[in-house]
């Protein structure tokens, strides 16, 4: 069997973490069944063919053991914890719920409803919804705009039959990688797990291969209305870069200058500290084995939302045209090589990179010389990153707000081209498909927006 | 260097010790030494917090929190947060509590005299202007937006805290009342800086790669010629005893019904936080808990959750509910107390005890794993038990506790004339 198994022992150590990847995620939902991995995964704690969803739980919450399961769009994981003495029971439930899962249905119907009353409490909060929208609009039509749990549309396509057939599909012999820290044994182990993965499918499906998302060229807003709302929840997209992309390290100190998690960024410091706009005002690169976006994040009052977002545009197209200053370069360099100390700071953490890696296809070592490749960096190399990296001509902004509270700055709002607007809980579309929000509707002449015809 | 310190050594957690280092001025040093990788975790505890503010100055101790990053007469504004960050300071940050005020940093080990020495110069040499104050109550009134107003589980508990408190400052929102922060000043700021802000009001815990002899004369160096301080002498107004129920109902912005409990319990201090603390867990924590069999087995619920808040004056007991679509929170409420009248009358069985212990052994070790977790562990029970020691002996406690004593605390607090619920439904 070809699956790679990564063990980090710890003498005396109380407790056992471990971890199990599986090298399919929710990019293999079938079209039209989106949420169909995430809710395989959640059944395999939901009884297996020796005990029922309640027997299973007992057993588990009797060695007070945890399970948790990670849901991504490029794999699925199942972590556990426990303490030492009691790692052997906490296998055999390890090889029940990978190895026989019962998918009863009455559970089955559980999960469900649990779900569809998940997604009416998620709209419920403004920045949980704000971001599904961001990622539902800014990647539609590509493999990855499909949300890992699915969304109301697509719950009631998916039966008992799509989790069985996706479980003995996908969860193959070899498509796994397994990881272990804490105080155990680790010929046992090795052992163990080799027997678990024995009893699934044999074989490799390999990876697959979903194409990188393409934004369109321009500026584009989409007003998600939510009246009564004081706040405006701002997010503004742009293209992203992959872990594999040459320019990774780079992206991530210029990252670090506009808007990464550092007081001293410009983005905190436009917008929070001299304006007082936001609370907080971030960036980010949503990264995977294909470059998924970047992304900013600011939650400014109704008075303040348009000059905020007008703001954000700005200065991120001053980056991308002028890139950052050596000054700059120096500090956030200095400051993310000396950071890279806490990447390796726990057993556990040097464990979740051997994965990540494992899991990501990344070279091996990726994490170990991280701060190798950030000392190898100069400010040339940063700035020449930035132009290869950063295009400000597209820009896909979500704003999720009460429409009529910022209908004044909405008339001058500058650097959009297009405008859109639809109902925050409206089931997401491509956009393109239909007109822009006139402007006679930002002038307050007739809100609705016609979505009978096509855009040219 | 003349040491003018008192040096106590005490067990800690595992195999680690924990060194005390009292100062001529006042101030405490807590260091543990872990070996475990090249970095340390350094932060400053006050006490003070909401609990601390008289009534129309609510959110003070907060918004305080933020000014503390602003400039000092010796370094200007910007200077602290880039001379961290460059040192290669990781989760730069700070929290207020009801009861205390933390500032937190990790760095690797050869930044302990640049924080020594950026830390103690904030301590007691602010220097604040008027704009940087206006321009961070902007920022404290878009986070309460962001965190009370716009979040429906922010308005249910501040109005949970409100309506449970009705002269205790528990009641009052730590972010603070919008008129209250309106109606406040950069005066108000440096009357709170002096009165609170002093050596004898804080500690300074620091766990990582580093010999606690090694950090107490670094604190030495820049703590130890600050002048010591009167400390505050102030008493929180005690709360009256609870008669009845008290209920409120929110309309809100959700799709979902919702609901909040609180019982009032004992501070942090009283010999039945720990059987309270096991209680907690054998009603809600993991799936074979009873209120997850009750009340999401069920389908009536999608989430469900009890909380014990351990503080310096007595609080709540907490439980919290999110609705299935089309269920109401009165049908969660009923089962909430179909199953409290169990525990009360039947008690829990041996299994359930020993499973909740099993449950709180893997938590204790994973949650006391970082260098930051120890940190906190040492300074909030620092602060609202008065000894981290107390903290330490609290974790053997919990084997110790018996079904009596947990059927026992719930019959004695989870009393309907006790509670104060809020509801909330759809708009």
């Amino acid at each position: 069997m070809k699956q790679k198994m990564i063990f980090m022992p710890e003498k005396n150590a109380p407790l056992v973490h471990l971890e199990l990847a599986l090298l399919h995620g929710s990019l293999r939902d079938p079209v039209g069944k989106e949420g169909t991995a995430s809710m395989t995964l959640s059944m395999l704690l939901r009884g297996t063919k020796k005990r029922s969803a309640q027997e299973f739980h007992r057993a588990l919450d009797n060695l007070g053991a945890e399970i948790y399961l990670g849901k991504y769009k490029e794999s699925m994981r199942v972590q556990g914890v426990v303490l030492a003495d009691k790692l052997l029971e906490f296998l055999d439930l390890w090889e029940e719920l990978l190895t026989e899962p019962a998918f009863p249905e009455e559970e089955f119907t559980k999960v469900r409803e649990q779900l569809r009353s998940a997604f009416m409490d998620e709209l419920g909060s403004d920045d949980s919804i704000a971001d599904r929208r961001f990622q539902e609009y800014m990647l539609w039509g590509n493999l990855y705009g499909r949300m890992t749990s699915g969304s109301l549309q697509t719950l009631d396509n998916v039966g008992v039959e799509d989790l069985r057939e996706f479980h003995r599909e996908y969860f193959r012999t070899e498509d796994f990688v397994i990881g272990a820290s804490g105080g155990f044994d680790k010929k046992m182990l090795e052992k163990r797990f080799r027997q678990i993965l024995g009893k699934l499918t044999p074989g490799s499906l390999g990876r697959l291969e979903a194409k990188a998302p393409v934004m369109k060229k321009g500026k584009t807003l989409l007003l998600l209305d939510k009246p009564g709302r004081s706040q405006a929840q701002i997010m503004v997209g742009s293209p992203g870069v992959s872990f594999e992309n040459k320019d990774y390290f780079a992206m991530l100190i210029a990252n670090h200058v506009f808007g990464g998690s550092s007081f001293s960024a410009r983005l905190m410091k436009e917008v929070r500290e001299k304006r007082g706009w936001s609370y907080g005002a971030y960036s980010w690169y949503r990264s995977g084995r294909k470059p998924l976006y970047f992304a900013m994040q600011s939650v400014p009052s109704n008075k303040d939302a348009i000059p905020a977002l007008e703001l954000m545009a700005k200065l991120f197209s001053d980056y991308g045209r002028k890139g950052i200053t050596k000054p700059e370069f120096e500090f956030a360099k200095k400051s993310l090589v000396s950071q890279s100390a806490f990447l390796q700071d726990t057993v556990r953490k040097r464990l979740d990179n051997k994965v990540t890696e494992a899991v990501m296809g990344l070279p091996a070592g990726f994490y170990d010389h991280y701060r190798k490749k950030l000392q190898g960096l100069t400010y040339a190399k940063v700035q020449g990153a930035i132009k290869r990296n950063v295009d400000a001509s597209r820009m896909f902004a979500v704003m999720l707000v009460s429409v009529d509270e910022i209908q004044p700055g909405l008339k001058i709002l500058k650097g959009f081209s297009k405008v859109w607007r639809r109902k925050f809980d409206e089931a997401p579309g491509d956009i393109y498909q239909v007109n822009p929000y006139s402007l006679a509707a930002r002038r307050g002449a007739r809100k609705e927006v016609s979505a009978r015809t096509r855009s040219k | 260097m003349k040491k003018n310190w008192q040096h106590t050594k005490y067990k800690f957690i595992g195999e680690l010790e924990l060194d005390r280092f009292d100062f001529e001025n006042g101030l405490r040093l807590f260091a543990v030494e872990n070996k475990i990788a090249p970095v340390f975790s350094y932060q400053t505890w006050f006490n003070v917090g909401s609990r601390d503010e008289e009534a129309g100055k609510s959110g003070l101790a907060h918004l305080f929190e933020h000014m503390m990053f602003k400039g000092t007469h010796k370094n200007q504004q910007g200077i602290f947060d880039r001379t961290m960050e460059s040192s290669g300071a990781r989760d730069l940050n700070a929290f207020t509590g009801t009861d205390y005020t933390a500032y937190v940093a990790s760095l690797p080990v050869e930044a302990l005299e640049t924080v020594a020495a950026l830390e103690s110069d904030r301590m007691v040499g602010l220097a604040l202007t008027k704009e940087q104050f206006e321009a961070e109550r902007e920022v404290v009134h878009n986070e309460r937006k962001q965190v009370m107003e716009n979040n429906p589980e922010g308005k249910m508990y501040e109005e949970l805290m409100k309506l449970a408190f009705t002269k205790h400052p528990y009641g009052r929102p730590i972010i603070g009342f919008e008129a209250d922060l309106d109606s406040m000043s950069t005066d108000d700021c440096n009357a709170f800086y002096r009165a609170f802000y002093s050596p004898s009001n804080a500690i300074i815990c620091v766990v990582g790669a580093l010999k606690p002899e090694k950090v107490a004369a670094m604190v030495s160096k820049y703590y130890g010629k600050i002048v010591p301080q009167k400390k505050p002498s102030w008493v929180a107004p005690v709360e009256p005893v609870q008669k009845e129920e008290r209920v409120s109902v929110l309309s809100l912005p959700v799709k979902v019904e919702k609901a909040y409990f609180g019982y009032k319990v004992p501070d942090a201090r009283d010999h039945d936080q720990i059987a309270l603390s096991v209680l907690s867990y054998v009603m809600s924590s993991g799936r074979s808990s009873r209120l997850y069999r009750a009340l999401v087995d069920t389908g009536i619920c999608i989430d469900q959750g009890a909380s014990l808040n351990s503080s310096k004056d007595p609080s709540l007991f907490f439980f919290s509910f999110t609705c299935q679509t089309g269920k109401r929170a009165e049908d969660a409420l009923g089962v909430l107390d179909r199953e409290i009248r169990l525990v009360c009358e039947n008690g829990i069985s041996q299994e359930e005890l020993d499973r909740v212990k099993n449950k709180l052994s893997t938590e204790i070790h994973l949650g006391l794993v970082t260098n930051q977790s120890l940190s906190r562990f040492i300074g909030q029970h620092e602060i609202v038990l008065g000894d981290v020691r107390l903290g330490v002996e609290e974790i053997a406690k919990i084997q110790a506790v018996t079904t009596d004593e947990v059927k026992a605390v719930a019959a004695k607090y989870l009393k309907k004339t006790q509670r104060t619920a809020v509801i909330g439904k759809p708009e």
